[in-house]
């Protein structure tokens, strides 16, 4: 059998004389080499390149390469590390101690050398339960892309050697002319600092140069007042903890003044219903705050009011001590009886009872004094062995500053953390004396108002990016530590100090020295040497020595008598005005901080603006609603001031009030300009030399306009008695949401009338009727060795603050959406803190309630979604699957407690939201958490218990434990827990019976919102426990009566 | 003739002595060129249509937020519109379906063009869940597909889903419902656009006529699928409401948690649709000039079940008021009160008036027979039951349980803009409808000729083939 011969083509088969021709060539035409090489591009087959073209090009070619090669091309620093730092885990958190500047003490929680989350040092006194609600947002200011990123010299960058140098001569010109030199700054916290500028300023003649401190909110009058009465100007330190009665006037320690997270802790110590121990606390003040919102006892009165009731109080406190009264005080109570009440009930408290006053008068503060020295409160609540020293501000220094400026003597001023032409009662001075200044050096972050002005800006250090110390007591230290390389080329400021001092030393060795010489004065003999000690405060982050006590202090009688003298009558005629502090924003210091613009004031629940607060009965007399634009004249100011008006229940009569910290200038930054807003500051006035927060003399009137304010929550009562009398009285739902008793009836007195017992009886019996259909659900804990989390907000504790709310925007990556959204209602916060009134106008009471996802057992939310994006887990949470979320919203609309928050637009990447989302920028989005996905468009989001930090603390316990059914310790495991000051949530797990949850759970004083609906949510809440007497509830449910019968008709 | 009929039998055809009458009228349309009006109703509503569709494109590109809801109010316009839609459909398959079980001879003259309006409110509401979603390019997911994600299925809990089956089985025996009945219309077309010479025209009625003959077979099997699909579509009609019903009475918000809910949205969804149909059909017999076909005594017939199904629906609101009260549940005595002196109570007056009050109007002979009220109702009927389905949504949304949470929804311009466009794309999609096919079934009606004479030019015809012709 022969091969079979194969063919490719009819061509080779027949072998045509064309293909014999073609067959043994390679390619089927000719290629052109020879025309590519020729000279003469016309004989080239179609293509015009020549030899010299080619070489020209080639040589082109190889330049360009080479030299495009030459540049550096823009690395993207994110290259895993090739020899890992021992510190450093991916995916795990670095924790450093440092201090807040408030001085705070605070854990920085970092990853990968970045700082993402602040928590309260648990080992410090001051921030051992949580740091205060600005605090937390303080990381969002490092990665603020506002700050000033270098030096500046009239307002152009500059370079720190050039600054220097011209600082350098300048300062010696200054030597030689001797004209006065000033550094001004707020209350320095820092011995270290202090000690530089000492430094600094020793280099002057005597007398040439000298530091001022002031605060923007001034507390100068309780040291003066110290001063005037005890010969010592200092500020006590508060020790709510032993008080059992507290009278408070116009006093916010709990949200606004001085330290408010010590001092919430200290005070909810004493607030316990269960074990008894709950303290009587009275408010009498002007404005709502959120101090009074939880006060047992409130009592509105005028701002001018206050002077006089307190020297009331003082004469029948001193009736009842035996001591002498003073003379010639008008007489003068607070309804009806009330100063009698406290004054009786102080007296029974005898150096256990506390008087506070928020008023800057000293005056006013040495007949504070005065009562809490009767009482014998100083050495037992009231400190001055161990005086605090987080205000150290004089209202007289700033004054004599002030004239000096006038005269035009100061050639010299060193601003540090002070911004005079924005926030102090001499802003005019400051305007007009800094520009003609020959040396003005401003250490500031920001382009501020006063910074503006000035002619050299050195900025300084974010703190987390510096050394340093705090001292918030005599026996009480911290270290600030950085815990990110600088992000910009800025100087701390102790540096900027010591350079221009001369002093060749880093003041990173300077601080070193400093607490050395503290470790050889202490005489600690806990440590080896100096480094040692350092190395163990550095990281517990405090220096922390035992109170001391037993130093005697005289007390000048004659000085109350001057004192009380000094102390105005109440203003009969017109209205008066308030200048307050709002919970988030304060004195307008971290006024381009988006979170806090977010975050709703406790009270009003309004975002992103100030606004005058005006009484329910005026805003009725006078037709003014909400949103109304008013026109404010004051006496003694120029133009009359437009405000929008809103109506906040609970004011005093004739008394209106506005926020400080607004109106900041465009400079600051993007948040500031479009937060805009008015400037208090601007109405302060001075009282001698210290200012006033309070102003008479204040006349109101309607315009046409009106001024958008973004309320968060517009409904604040669910009894609505209009229509109450459709289906009679018990159309009040109230009780399935807030629950609240009086201690007497918590504690079982008052026999068959007593609301509570039956109340709880009502809801057991209840209880025993309900069945589930998710057996499953529920496994026997005994034999369970799951987790389920559980979670117990106490109403008795809670203060309504924010602070949680604040880091879980840090910890849960929550977007900010700004003035418009949150005004539609749509603020993305996972938890919301829900106010709610009761009682009339003219003084109601108000609870707090957090909300959040209650994770129910039997979740509305899990049933309707189609494509099971939302599901529970074996330890009872609800989680949320973002990349399976299709957006429905049917889950949302399901659930009962509105917690569910919907993406309506790309917040991360929609030109809506450049300028209010940090995250919109490279070095806003440093400050998100790597653990939690950033949401996209069209996707639902919730709070999700801090699943993330529960995952990373069931892993620890588990690896240490070496068990797979070890269980995490129960303490900070969701952020808000952390976050919480008054350690009013407690989170754990409700299978282990040994949980401080799963004991808080089954008290009786806990309760579930909405349980009739029947979603077993995992959330209970502890029924708010107020410390009134029956009478006093009657009188009080009276009113409430006379309110529904009233509204009725 | 071939039967014999009582002569007190209804007469539901008028003026009509022969079957090539019907045939000429009903084709005339078809085979003759568009005039002005349809150009520029037809052209309009395309506009619209297209309008719609560029604001549904902005929905889709800025997001959910470009409406007025938020996180209390998270449905608004989108699901109203959707069963407002749905509810539309459902007299078609009413009119199809059950009463051709029921043998009601009158239903010939307009299950076609309710059919149509059916499936194009179908098409509407088809809309809303897709664009509705946070993000619609994940529809996919909605259906139980096999994938590589994991594991990752439906979830057959959610009432969501069931719509997701409810409506795509009512889409699909409805669409085939309607094409099935246009099949022999179709030959017809066929045959006259062949002898008049429109090859073209004629080829695509041809190749939608499946090759039929009107043979006896033919008509036998016609005849048999029509009765399964008919009583395959009658429980559609009661299914594909009550689950959207469900939509809302499964969840646990005062309000939407009801189980009055399934046989109220039954009612509510034939009432709207009847309305719809008598708008509809006033306009397009006027137009047509169809009044033989579509006579006096059909639009009777629609008001005399508009004013019955108005007052289930009368009846259920007030059942309502009843069991909320009754429950003593305050929550739900709130939500209730609340709707109808509420913030809402403009849309619930609205609502309660177009619906229960004025079809009442009806029980007049008079009023069912004059064309000028009776379009005029049939407006407020197709107001009032859009308002019925937005009171439901948004009122129980807006003051649910924590007070703290109670928000008010205010639509936006382009949640207006989707809505009206929806309108436009019905119309769009109906007028095409009116032009290229037959808008009343021409075979159907022919059975309701009483003596049908032999037409003179036909010649040898049957009767048989005239009714093909």
């Amino acid at each position: 059998m022969s091969r079979p011969k194969y063919w490719r083509g009819i061509e080779e088969l027949e072998q045509s004389p064309e293909f014999l021709a073609q067959k043994d060539r390679e390619f089927s035409t000719d290629i052109p080499m020879e025309d590519a090489l020729s000279n003469t591009t016309e004989e080239s087959l179609g293509f015009n390149a020549n030899r010299r073209d080619f070489l020209k090009v080639m040589g082109f070619g190889m330049t360009a390469a080479t030299l495009s090669a030459c540049f550096e091309a823009p690395t993207k620093k994110a290259i895993p590390y090739v020899k890992k730092p021992d510190d450093q885990i991916p995916g795990v958190a670095n924790y450093y101690a440092s201090t807040t500047p408030e001085g705070n003490p605070v854990l920085v929680k970092t990853r990968v050398g970045r700082p993402i989350l602040l928590e309260g040092n648990p080992d410090s006194y001051t921030g051992r339960n949580g740091i205060d609600t600005p605090g937390h947002a303080t990381i969002l200011g490092l990665y603020d892309e506002d700050r000033i990123r270098a030096p500046h010299k009239n307002a152009n960058p500059s370079d720190w050697d050039i600054v220097d140098r011209e600082i350098a001569n300048k300062i010696a010109e200054l030597k030689q002319t001797g004209a006065k030199v000033r550094v001004l700054s707020s209350s320095v916290l820092s011995p270290s600092t202090q000690a530089v500028i000492d430094e600094f300023l020793a280099q002057f003649e005597d007398g040439q140069a000298s530091h001022v401190m002031y605060d923007a909110v001034s507390t100068s009058s309780i040291l003066d007042a110290h001063e005037a009465t005890f010969g010592q100007r200092m500020l006590p330190t508060y020790q709510m903890q032993k008080a059992e009665v507290i009278a408070s006037f116009a006093c916010d320690f709990l949200g606004t003044w001085i330290a408010p997270n010590e001092f919430t802790w200290k005070y909810v110590v004493n607030r316990d219903a269960k074990t008894g121990k709950m303290s009587r606390h009275f408010q009498v003040e002007s404005m709502l705050s959120l101090t009074g919102a939880n006060a047992d006892i409130r009592f509105p009165v005028q701002p001018s009011q206050i002077g006089l009731s307190l020297l009331n109080l003082h004469n029948k406190v001193a009736r009842l001590v035996g001591k002498p009264t003073l003379p010639g005080v008008e007489s003068f109570n607070v309804a009806a009886n009330g100063l009698d009440k406290i004054a009786n009930e102080l007296v029974e408290a005898r150096g256990k009872s506390l008087v506070l006053c928020g008023i800057n008068d000293t005056n006013i503060q040495q007949v504070v004094n005065a009562i809490n020295y009767m009482l014998d409160n100083y050495g037992n609540t009231v400190d001055i062995d161990n005086p605090g020293l987080l205000r150290k501000g004089s209202d007289t220094d700033l004054a004599t500053l002030a004239a000096e400026l006038e005269r035009g003597e100061v050639d010299g001023l060193f601003l540090y953390g002070a911004n005079p032409v924005y926030n102090s009662v001499y802003s005019d001075a400051f305007k007009k004396a800094i520009p003609e200044m020959k040396l003005s050096v401003s250490f500031a972050h920001k382009f501020d108002e006063t910074t503006e002005l000035c002619e050299y800006v050195c900025p300084d250090h974010h703190y987390l990016e510096s050394w340093g110390d705090k001292q918030q007591a005599t026996n009480l230290y911290s270290v600030v530590q950085p815990t990110i390389n600088p992000i910009f080329n800025s100087r701390q400021v102790e540096d900027s100090f010591l350079t221009w001092t001369g002093n060749k030393i880093d003041f990173h060795d300077y601080l070193k020295n400093r607490w050395f010489s503290i470790y050889e004065a202490e005489q600690e003999e806990n440590f080896v040497d100096g480094q040692a000690f350092w190395d163990t405060c550095l990281r517990k982050g405090v220096y922390e020595k035992e109170a001391t006590s037993g130093g005697r202090f005289s007390f000048n009688e004659v000085a109350i008598l001057e004192a009380s003298k000094g102390i105005k009558g109440p203003v009969t005629e017109g209205m008066e005005i308030v200048l307050y502090e709002k919970v988030a924003i304060r004195d307008g210091k971290y006024g381009n901080n988006p979170w806090l613009h977010e975050l709703p004031d406790p009270i009003t629940r309004v975002a992103w603006d100030n606004y005058l607060v005006v009484p329910n009965a005026y805003a009725k007399e006078n037709g003014l609603k909400n949103e109304d634009i008013v026109s404010v004249s004051i006496e003694g100011l120029a133009e009359p001031v437009e405000l929008p008006v809103f109506v906040q229940p609970g004011l005093a009569r004739n008394t209106v009030g506005v926020a400080l910290g607004y109106g900041r200038s465009k400079n600051v930054g993007r948040v500031a300009k479009v937060v805009g807003g008015y400037n208090a500051f601007q109405l302060l006035t001075r009282n001698g030399d210290n200012v006033s927060y309070r102003r008479g003399g204040v006349s109101i009137s309607k315009t046409e306009k009106t001024y958008p304010l973004a309320l968060t929550q517009t409904f604040d009562t669910l009894y609505d008695p209009a229509k109450g009398e459709v289906f009679g009285d018990d159309y009040d739902r109230t009780d399935y949401i807030i629950r609240e008793t009086i201690l007497p009836f918590y504690n079982g007195e008052g026999g068959k009338d007593n609301p509570y017992r039956e109340n709880v009886e009502k809801w057991e019996e209840k209880r025993k009727h309900l069945v589930t259909l998710w057996e499953s659900h529920f496994k026997d804990p005994e034999t369970n060795r799951n987790i389920r989390w559980a979670m117990v907000i106490d109403l008795n504790k809670c203060t309504g603050c924010g602070a949680c709310i604040i880091s879980c925007h840090a910890e849960n990556n929550v977007p900010v959406v700004g003035k418009k959204e949150v005004r539609d209602r749509r603020n993305m916060h996972w938890l919301r803190i829900d106010r709610y009134y009761s009682g009339d106008t003219e003084n109601p009471d108000v609870v707090f309630q957090p909300m959040m996802c209650q994770h129910c057992d039997n979740a509305p939310c899990e049933t309707v979604c189609p494509v099971l994006a939302t599901i529970h887990s074996n330890e009872g949470l609800n989680q949320m699957t973002y990349n399976r979320c299709v957006g429905t919203r049917y889950c949302a609309n399901n659930c009962p407690y509105k917690v569910r928050r919907f993406n309506w637009f790309s917040y991360y990447n929609d030109e809506l939201f450049r300028d209010v989302n940090p995250y919109q920028n490279e070095l806003g989005r440093l400050v998100l958490n790597p653990d939690v996905t950033v949401r996209f468009r069209g996707v639902m989001e919730k709070c999700s218990w801090c699943v993330q930090r529960l995952q990373e603390a069931k892993l620890k316990a588990k690896i240490q434990a070496n068990s797979s059914f070890a269980k995490p310790d129960d303490k900070n495991l969701t952020a808000c827990q952390s976050a919480c000051s008054a350690n009013a949530v407690v989170f754990g797990d409700l299978n282990d019976k040994n949980s401080a949850v799963s004991k808080l759970f089954y008290d009786e004083r806990s309760y579930t919102v909405l349980e009739e609906v029947k979603t077993l949510p995992s959330i209970k809440y502890m029924t708010k426990v107020r410390n009134r007497t029956v009478e006093e509830y009657e009188e009080k449910e009276a009113i409430k009566k006379e309110v529904q019968n009233y509204t009725k008709v | 003739m071939s039967h014999v009929e009582s002569p007190i039998r209804q007469k539901w055809v008028t003026n009509t002595e022969h079957y090539n009458k019907i045939t000429e009228d009903i084709a005339r349309p078809i085979e003759s060129k568009p005039n002005l009006l349809w150009l520029v109703v037809t052209g309009f509503s395309g506009l619209v249509m297209a309008a719609g569709f560029a604001i549904i494109g902005w929905t889709i590109w800025e997001g959910i937020g470009t409406w007025g809801l938020n996180p209390t109010v998270g449905w608004g316009f989108d699901i109203t519109n959707f069963v407002f839609w749905v509810g539309i459909g459902h007299a078609g398959t009413l009119i199809s379906a059950v009463l051709l079980l029921f043998r009601q001879p009158w239903r010939n003259s307009i299950n076609r063009a309710s059919e149509a309006m059916t499936i194009f409110a179908v098409f509407c509401a088809g809309l809303f869940p897709v664009i509705h979603m946070g993000r619609p390019w994940l529809a996919l997911w909605f259906f139980p597909l096999p994938n590589t994600r994991g594991s990752l299925w439906v979830n057959f809990n959610s009432p969501l889903l069931w719509d997701v089956f409810a409506i795509s089985t009512y889409l699909t025996v409805s669409l085939v419902f309607w094409y099935l009945g246009m099949v022999p219309d179709f030959a017809t077309l066929r045959d006259r656009l062949r002898k008049k010479g429109r090859k073209f025209m004629s080829s695509i009625y041809g190749f939608l006529s499946f090759g039929w003959d009107g043979s006896s077979r033919n008509w036998s099997r016609y005849e048999i699928v029509t009765w399964v699909l008919a009583g395959l579509a009658t429980p559609l009609v009661l299914s594909v409401h009550t689950i959207v019903s469900m939509d809302f009475a499964t969840s646990v918000i005062p309000g939407w948690h009801t189980t009055i809910f399934p046989p109220y949205f039954v009612a509510g969804a034939i009432f709207s649709g009847f309305g719809m149909v008598q708008t509809l059909m006033i306009v397009t017999r006027k137009v047509y000039k169809l009044e033989d076909y579509i006579t006096m005594d059909h639009m009777e017939s629609i008001a005399k079940i508009v004013v019955a199904t108005g007052s289930i629906v009368g009846l259920a609101y007030m059942t309502e008021f009843f069991v909320a009260w009754y429950s003593g549940s305050l929550w739900e005595r709130y939500i209730f009160i609340n709707r109808a002196f509420g913030p809402y109570a403009w849309a619930y007056w609205i609502m309660f008036s177009c619906n229960v009050i004025t079809p009442q109007l009806f029980w007049f002979r008079w009023v069912r027979r004059n064309m000028v009220f009776t379009f005029i109702l049939s407006i407020f009927v197709n107001i009032g039951m859009w308002f019925e389905r937005f009171v439901i949504i948004v009122t129980s949304l807006h003051r649910d349980y924590l007070a703290s949470s109670w928000a008010t929804y205010t639509p936006t311009w382009v949640e207006a803009g989707i809505f009206i466009g929806t309108f436009g794309l019905f119309f769009f999609l109906f007028f095409l409808f009116a032009k290229f096919l037959p808008v009343i079934n021409i075979f159907e009606v022919k059975t309701l000729v009483r003596h049908p004479k032999k037409p003179e030019n036909l010649g040898e015809s049957t009767v048989t083939k005239a009714i093909v012709d």
